[in-house]
């Protein structure tokens, strides 16, 4: 996929992600996988930005002796993924236009 | 590469970020390793994944310069709606019994009127953290990594642990850590707590607790208005200083080569006991009602050394030597 247009959506990912329940880095990572190509490094700044924006909020968690961080969903999050799902339809029609003209 | 050396020179890289900053990236590909690995994946292949250290680094730098201001998320899915700010533990369902292990970190226990039972505490690069909340108990553990520890920390001045309690927290409280002075204040329903500390200062203040223990070694402990059923203190090499405790039950005041001054004490049951340091208190209560032994060698006693008759139902134990036993007994004003 083309960089910036997967470094819009990849936060939409990350942040899908994350409605069923908290998770942590590695799980998000194996999650999204099979969706879109991500490695560790690409989103260790997303989660950054997120935390920051308020999007998501973190705590830890006590894991077999260790401390592992968890991203929890927070409504401005929830927003933005509804502010995508509501541009569905409007994408949709953009793809449309773009495969007709290239006909 | 394998995990050290990967750690390393990922933490060269972002020396010129700031020390929280640097620490959540670390952990972050720490805990990351530590997954993989546990998940079956391979060291080696997991790191090469990530990518250089440097790339790594340049990606996260060229982020923090177009940063967007820190906004706290407001949690408003919780009955008391409390900002859980970015260095905090906190607390999200009822908590009944709080639990903190420190090392050689200070830590103070203080009163919040309303939000939830919370940690502050910026953890730097030679303190590890552990912290979880499991059917209603809190626990929060620190130890410090002595092999990365680094001089720096030695100046950067105390750090402490700050446990925020709510006012209506009822239940059951331990704190230990060592080398570090203890401070709690204004706990107003214990059922229990435990304060532990070594080679440093104990300070309570304004708590009620049904059994209230603490202890230090070669430290001052200070108490004032305690209240309770049970009360006991231990420390050696430190005074105790005790004003206006009245524990029903029992009220002991352990030390060794350190004055015990307690003003306004109240129980049924005092031990006081010391070496080589004086005892001096005032009692509220009606002696007649205690059975008195005290004991000491060379210096004057205003105690009776005996003073028992089997309708007592009180006592009165005060113990020391070399110096003197200064106790009174004030009528109550009730």
């Amino acid at each position: 996929m083309d960089t910036q247009r997967k470094k819009g959506v990849l936060e939409i990912c990350v942040l899908a992600a994350l409605q069923k329940e908290p998770s942590y880095g590695y799980r998000i990572v194996s999650d999204l996988s099979p969706y879109i190509d991500v490695s560790e490094s690409t989103l260790y700044p997303i989660l950054r930005r997120l935390e920051s924006s308020g999007c998501v909020s973190t705590f830890s968690q006590e894991h077999n002796g260790r401390l592992r961080k968890y991203y929890r969903l927070e409504i401005p999050g929830q927003e933005k993924i509804q502010q995508f799902l509501s541009e569905a339809e409007e994408m949709r029609r953009i793809y449309q236009y773009v495969e007709e003209e290239y006909q | 590469m394998n995990q050290e050396e990967f750690l390393q020179r990922l933490c060269a890289e972002l020396a010129s970020l700031s020390d929280m900053e640097r620490a959540r990236v670390m952990d972050y590909y720490r805990e990351m390793i530590c997954d993989g690995v546990e998940n079956g994946a391979d060291e080696a292949k997991l790191i090469s994944g990530f990518g250089s250290p440097q790339e790594i680094a340049a990606q996260i730098l060229a982020e923090t310069h177009s940063a967007v201001p820190t906004v706290q998320p407001a949690r408003t899915d919780s009955a008391d709606a409390q900002q859980v700010q970015s260095d905090g533990y906190a607390a999200h369902g009822e908590v009944h019994s709080i639990v903190i292990n420190a090392r050689h970190t200070a830590v103070e226990v203080r009163a919040v009127h309303s939000g939830p039972v919370q940690v502050h505490f910026e953890p730097s690069e030679s303190d590890r953290v552990a912290f979880s909340e499991e059917n209603g108990v809190f626990t929060f553990r620190h130890t410090m990594q002595m092999f990365l520890f680094h001089w720096r920390a030695l100046f950067s001045g105390p750090r402490t642990i700050v446990v925020d309690v709510p006012v209506s927290f009822a239940g059951s409280l331990s704190i230990a850590t060592c080398n570090a002075r203890l401070n709690a204040d204004s706990l107003g329903h214990l059922t229990s707590a435990q304060f532990t500390t070594s080679n440093g200062h104990l300070t309570l203040r304004n708590i009620i607790c049904d059994i209230l223990s603490a202890d230090t070694s070669n430290g001052a402990v200070d108490l004032q208005n305690l209240q309770g059923n049970t009360c006991t203190v231990e420390t050696s090499n430190g005074r105790i200083t005790a004003q206006n405790c009245a524990f029903r039950d029992t009220l002991k005041l352990y030390t060794s080569n350190g004055s015990i001054r307690a003003n306004s004490a109240e129980s049924d049951h005092l031990e006081f006991a010391t070496h080589n340091a004086a005892v001096s208190a005032t009692i509220i209560g009606d002696m007649r009602e205690y059975a008195v032994c005290s004991h000491t060698s060379n210096a004057s006693n205003t105690l009776p050394p005996e003073l028992v008759y089997p309708e007592q139902t009180k006592s009165l134990n005060v113990n020391t030597s070399n110096a003197k036993i200064d106790v009174h007994f004030v009528p109550s004003h009730r």
